[in-house]
């Protein structure tokens, strides 16, 4: 199940890629920006701005869901079997599903439109989320689809995960984007789950000599205390043959309005990082890291 | 005028600026004007001679404009976005070229080209006249003061003045002198505005290395240089007020062009190259307004000078692409050596230097609005514009349907290039420019000013826009209509005049359909052909000196203005919805970066020799250099446009600077072939710049 695929990508690893968005994730970062990617299931989001009253919908769903009255919109969805018949019909994109199956030969299709655009650039096919080690056979399968093709492969993680699933794609992934979220300590509260498991999987890929890139969201008063910084520091100084650089990725709020589209609580509000916010953080990193840091 | 301009002129010479330059004519230049771009005072004045001559035709045209299907800028002939000979000067200086002209009357048979060549004469003696006039300023202005620093800087000044009046600079501080002071001068002798300031790479770097082998300049003292000739130029407006409070609302010409190719196919770039870039850099500049030619060859330390500043908020670079423009000049008559060194002129107006004048900005047409005409019955409109259209209504086939929007859009432009021919040979009573033209090649040799087909070009652009608008409309017709059959083309047609009204469900299939941008076969093929069908038939005319059409595929702000009187059309769009520059798909679709690059690298860009110019707004966040610097190969290794107009921006930002204009005053965009500070522009311009699509 993939929520999207973007192809032409500048923003998930080296060159123009096609960054393919694997649905569920285990963790949950109360920074989240793409909440519809955590479900393992379909979704259906509704942006009541953007309807128009036409009706479409109502006529279409075979549970009810839509009425209007008065001039407004509701919807049941609670009733909702998240068929998409609405979305189908939906003139103004007020209503869309997440969440969609493709065959791994489907996908490749569409990836290996862009093969001279890899050629020229570096570029090539990435894995995201989501979380794609959540999805290990399709991971490992259309990885293996792409290097059979020639095409160079990255997978974006937050690294949680059995290790028999780094085994099985460590061979297929030329480099990983690999999530450095907060330290330690504050991994359950600010993303669901332990770190210890997390980064036992990154020093595994170091072991075995993965190129890795580290990315850190950037959540002022989350995540930029001075333990974080030490946490990372020490890290990357131990991996740092593996290490190639560290990304620094400033929280986007642009992702608070989808929970309310999806109809579940958001977890977290926050404003954007200032542009001297985050160059400021990353001067504090750079004084401290053994690889170039940069914003992502 | 010449003499009169000469002899009245006042030098005007600023301690800290090495060159000279400033005639305080700049008024005069303008007309008093302050909504006026480059030059124009002649044509204002004159502009009278057109209407008397042809006033049913002027008439016609002008309404052309004033109802969105055409542009009258002119009205008839381009009086600016020109670039003054400057490789001819550096390499002839002003006697050279006096002495080519004496040449060419001697050996000239016609009596009736004497008019001209006394014209000519006269320009450039005035030219030698107002340099002297510098040398004689600063040679008092040096006698005034004791000071050995001011009189070093006087000094210099003299010597150089009185060495440009007759022969070619001999040092790189004369080379950038004179690319000033000719810029200058070209403004002001004739009346036509120069928008470009030249290409100092590939044209001064001889004098460069020789000045460092002989030990005259340091690289330090050429970097202070190039700071202080491109500072002069940016500080003339004052960017930081409301774009309707500057200088013709903020944009200048002031054309820099660095990098591309030589004849030979070789990379021109070097260490000035880099320089200029750096100093642009550094000193946070907009203007000049530097076009960065690229090819296949150009280095990577060079894209990623150009990438870094995108990535610092300054959207300030323009991208011209050599592997899609120098094939498309040489395959429109020009010589290898004229095709290499083409510049662009005040956007994007693509000019063989030094053999021909611009005429890329006179008349862009509307696809968009001849869409409109075609479906929204209007026969008062028509009547007015002088125009019988078809009416689409009885098609039975797609192919009728395609036949009749593609005769009338044919009818459109006849009437506009028969009347730009017919009106177009009063320009050299309007506007003639004998200085400027007794620069250019081959005039002197003809005895005929450029006004008269005397160049060795004679080119007239036809840059059409609405692009996305005509190609989505057919595909969108052909495939609801004629192919799946979900609505007929009345109701199509209903649904349109509409503006959409009640036919909202149509109006999402429509949106859902394959269009430009979106990487589909079929739509690439539909406007592969239709370009090579309106290129045909624009080729097929001859413009007013006799020389060709050439096509090109752009417009300017007009995306925005001509928007509010184009109603909605086949494509989904809906009434007053702004139009998608060049070759820029609509803003209904969201496709991805690739497939939008390999449609527009699929169309015959090679008969677009006037330029072809693509939009890209990228997003900011998390855009690396290296990311930047291989999306711009990739858009130059397979031809995508002649010209990228880029922005990298992020829409937090942009609704921040709206909120808080005071934080953002460094944001600098794109607009339309210029930039200017995001939170300067109106409301108008930042929606349409906001509507653009992300990617
Ligand atoms: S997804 Fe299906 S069940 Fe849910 S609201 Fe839409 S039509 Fe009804
Ligand atoms: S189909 Fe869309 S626009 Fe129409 S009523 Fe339903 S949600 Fe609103």
């Amino acid at each position: 199940m993939i929520f999207d695929i973007i192809k032409g990508s500048v923003h998930d690893g080296p060159g123009i890629r096609t960054t393919v968005f694997l649905k569920g994730c285990p963790l949950r970062c109360i920074w989240c920006h793409n909440p519809e990617s955590q479900h393992f299931e379909k979704e259906l989001l509704w942006i009541p701005d953007n309807c128009i009253l036409c009706g479409a919908c109502i006529h279409t769903c075979p549970r009810a869901c839509h009425t209007i009255s008065d001039g407004h919109h509701q919807f049941r969805r609670d009733n909702c079997i998240r068929c998409g018949r609405c979305a189908e019909v939906c003139p103004e994109k007020a209503l869309r599903i997440s969440g969609r199956k493709m065959s791994i030969q489907e996908i490749l299709d569409v990836v290996l439109e862009d093969r001279l655009f890899y050629e020229i650039s570096g570029g090539g096919l990435t894995l995201s989320g989501g979380e794609p080690l959540a999805q290990v056979d399709f991971a490992e399968a259309l990885l293996k689809a792409a290097h059979h093709q020639g095409i160079h492969t990255c997978i974006e993680t937050c690294g949680y995960a059995e290790e028999s699933v780094l085994e099985r794609l460590a061979p297929l992934t030329d480099l990983w984007l690999f999530d450095f979220k907060a330290d330690f300590a504050s991994y359950p509260s600010l993303t669901g789950k332990p770190a210890d498991i997390i980064f036992a999987n990154l020093r595994k890929l170091a072991e075995k000599k993965s190129r890795i890139i580290l990315r850190c969201p950037f959540v002022p008063g989350r995540n930029d205390m001075s333990v974080c910084r030490k946490e990372l520091s020490d890290l990357v100084w131990e991996l740092r043959e593996s290490i190639q650089h560290v990304e620094v990725e400033p929280y986007n709020p642009l992702g608070e309005v989808k929970y309310a589209q999806l109809g579940r609580k958001c977890l977290m509000t926050a404003e954007k990082p200032s542009d001297a916010q985050t160059a400021r953080w990353i001067a504090l990193l750079r004084e401290v890291l053994p690889c170039e840091v940069i914003s992502g | 005028m010449y003499e009169i301009i000469a002899e009245n002129f006042t030098p005007v010479l600023f301690r800290n600026d090495p060159f000279f330059w400033e005639t305080g004519l700049k008024t005069a230049e303008y007309n008093g004007r302050r909504e006026l771009s480059a030059g124009g005072f002649l044509m204002l004045n004159r502009e009278h001679l057109y209407r008397e001559k042809h006033p049913e035709s002027f008439l016609e045209y002008i309404m052309a404009d004033r109802h969105a299907l055409h542009l009258a800028y002119g009205p008839f002939c381009d009086y600016d976005h020109h670039c003054f000979p400057f490789s001819n000067l550096l390499k002839l200086g002003l006697s050279g070229i006096l002495a080519r002209l004496r040449e060419g009357r001697r050996k000239n048979t016609c009596p009736d080209r004497d008019d001209f060549y006394t014209a000519a004469e006269k320009g450039l003696n005035s030219v030698q006249k107002i340099i002297l006039k510098f040398a004689q300023a600063a040679e008092q202005r040096k006698n005034a003061t004791e000071d050995p620093a001011d009189r070093t800087h006087w000094e210099r000044i003299e010597q150089t003045a009185l060495k440009l009046s007759q022969d070619p600079p001999g040092t790189f501080f004369e080379g950038l002198a004179s690319l000033r002071f000719f810029y200058e001068i070209g403004n002001i002798m004739d009346g036509i505005g120069m928008s470009v300031l030249g290409s100092p790479d590939r044209q001064l770097i001889r004098l460069y290395r020789a000045d460092l082998q002989a030990g005259r300049l340091t690289r330090e003292e050429a970097y202070d240089l190039i700071c202080r000739f491109m500072l002069q130029v940016d500080c003339k407006l004052d960017s930081s007020r409301p774009l309707d409070k500057q200088y013709n609302a903020g944009e200048q010409g002031d054309t820099l062009i660095l990098g591309g190719l030589d004849e030979a196919g070789n990379p021109v770039d070097n260490e000035l190259t880099e320089m200029f870039l750096r100093a642009h850099e550094e000193l946070q500049l907009i203007y000049p307004k530097i076009q960065f030619r690229t090819s296949r060859r150009t280095p990577a330390e060079l894209f990623h000078l150009v990438a870094r500043p995108y990535l610092a908020g300054r959207n300030v670079i323009g991208l011209l692409n050599d592997e899609v423009l120098i094939p498309a000049l040489l395959k429109n008559g020009k010589t290898p050596h004229d095709a290499s060194g083409y510049v662009a002129g005040g956007c994007w107006e693509v000019i063989a230097e030094g053999t021909e004048h611009s005429e890329g900005a006179n008349c862009y047409f509307s696809l968009g609005r001849a869409m409109d005409l075609t479906i929204h019955h209007d026969p008062e409109l028509l009547k007015e514009l002088g125009l019988d259209f078809k009416q689409p209504d009885s098609a039975s086939s797609f192919q009728e349907f395609l036949d009749c929007c593609m005769d009338n859009v044919k009818t459109a432009l006849k009437k506009m290039l028969e009347t730009i021919a017919e009106c177009g040979s009063v320009w050299p009573e309007v506007n003639p420019c004998p200085f400027f033209s007794a620069c250019l090649d081959t005039c002197a040799e003809t005895g005929l000013d450029y006004t008269q087909g005397g160049a060795k070009y004679s080119p007239h652009s036809v840059p059409l826009t609405g692009f996305a608008i005509w190609i989505d409309s057919l595909e969108s017709v052909r495939k609801i209509c004629f192919e799946n059959r979900e609505a007929s083309l009345q109701e199509m047609l209903t649904a349109v005049r509409n503006n959409w009204k009640g036919f909202e469900q149509l109006r999402k299939k429509v949106l859902s359909l394959p269009h430009w941008g979106g990487g589909n076969p079929a739509v690439r093929e539909l406007a592969g052909e239709i370009l090579r069908e309106l290129h045909q038939f624009i080729t097929s005319f001859r413009n007013e000196r006799g020389g060709p059409f050439q096509c090109g595929l752009y417009s300017y702000s007009d995306i925005v203005f001509w928007a509010k009187q184009t109603r909605a059309t086949p494509d989904g769009r809906k009434d007053g919805d702004f139009l998608a520059q060049g070759i820029t798909p609509s803003r209904m679709h969201h496709d991805s970066i690739t497939s939008v690059l390999k449609d527009a690298a699929s169309l015959p860009l090679e008969d677009f020799p006037a330029n072809s110019v693509l939009n890209l707004n990228l997003s900011r966040n998390g855009l690396t250099e290296d990311a930047l610097v291989a999306l711009l190969r990739c858009w130059t290794e397979i031809k995508a446009s002649g010209m990228l107009q880029l922005n990298c921006i992020s829409r937090e930002e942009l609704e921040d600077a709206d909120r808080n204009p005071g934080s953002h005053e460094g944001l600098i965009v794109r607009l339309y072939g210029y930039s200017a500070r995001y939170v300067t522009l109106d409301a108008d311009r930042r929606r349409e710049f906001k509507e653009r699509n992300l990617f």
